[in-house]
């Protein structure tokens, strides 16, 4: 069980929360220009990274926002969670960013 | 012609007879609370939500994350941001008068809101228990994962949470004896309140 720390809410458990997986994904700004594969490529291709993530969650059973979280997909240890439109820890940031002992992605 | 229906209806536990109790710990319905949920809009962010001019018309503070506020028996709890609980006790010409007088309040907030606002009465959606006492607590500590000690989650601190895989809303509202008022929906009233009284033959 995670513990996701919401903007507003504080630390919740997981099961409070919807997944929305990866975030930062940008709508295509004018979708009848975008061609089949850049459209298919929006909609259905995904990072699956080893290491730090930036995902989505809802808290559906909270304050029902979506917000940002930083994640290492190995370890599960959340580095960061911050509003939609604030601006992350920066990818320098998160490949500075230590994994746990013992993980070393 | 108005026709008073208040004789015909039913609150979600049936009024008073939940009173099923031990002395650490008790637990009762409060039927027909007026409940009107209020939106306001916000940032993507959350913030910026103007409360100024709603807080006035309604003469209640609108807490921020985490709180709710009170004013005697009425009662303004944080759902999220820009989103809050009004919980009030059934005003008698309400009651009595019809969808105007009903509706009146609420027309009242939003023209005192002006901006992008909505307010809706939810009372017929929801069940509000009351569970105070000593070990009030500990009971929802069995279905509960936020942290309830009293140094965390003390008087006017809320929460929107699950307890017993339901979906609730929480608030601390109780001074000497702790007191915790659960908003519950209609339909996953009974299922709750028999849960709570389950937990609670322990601590008889
Ligand atoms: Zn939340």
């Amino acid at each position: 069980m995670l513990r996701i720390p919401c903007p507003w809410c504080g630390p919740r458990d997981e099961t409070e929360f919807a997944y929305g997986s990866q975030a930062h994904i940008a709508y295509p700004v004018d979708p009848s220009t975008v061609d089949d594969a850049a459209w298919a490529a929006y909609l259905f291709f995904r990072d699956n990274p080893r290491g730090w993530f930036a995902e989505r969650w809802m808290h559906r059973a909270g304050c029902q926002r979506w917000f940002n979280v930083i994640r290492h997909t190995v370890t599960y240890e959340i580095a960061a969670s911050y509003p939609p439109g604030a601006a992350g820890p920066g990818a320098d940031a998160l490949s500075a960013a230590e994994a746990p002992i013992g993980h070393r992605a | 012609m108005t026709v008073d229906l208040r004789g015909l209806r039913r609150s979600p536990l049936g009024g008073p007879l939940v009173t099923g109790s031990v002395q650490a710990v008790r637990l009762h319905e409060l039927p027909w609370r007026t409940l009107i949920e209020l939106r306001i809009a916000t940032a993507p962010d959350g913030s910026g939500a103007q409360t100024g001019a709603v807080e006035s018309a309604l003469g209640l503070e609108l807490p921020s994350a985490g709180l709710a506020s009170s004013d005697g028996d009425r009662l303004a709890v944080w759902l999220g941001p820009g989103w809050w609980l009004l919980d009030e006790p059934e005003s008698g010409a309400a009651a009595a008068g019809g969808m105007e007088a009903f509706e009146a309040p609420i027309v009242q907030l939003l023209r005192a809101a002006g901006g992008p606002t909505s307010a809706v009465d939810v009372s017929a959606g929801f069940a509000v228990l009351e569970l105070a006492g000593p070990r009030a607590a500990a009971v929802l500590a069995h279905g509960c994962s936020i942290d309830l000690h009293p140094r965390v989650f003390g008087p006017v601190r809320a929460a929107r949470t699950m307890v017993a895989k339901a979906q609730v809303v929480l608030a601390q509202t109780g001074g000497v004896v702790p007191t915790y008022r659960i908003w519950v929906r209609s339909s996953f009233a009974r299922y709750l309140a028999e849960w709570l009284l389950d937990a609670m033959t322990e601590y008889r």
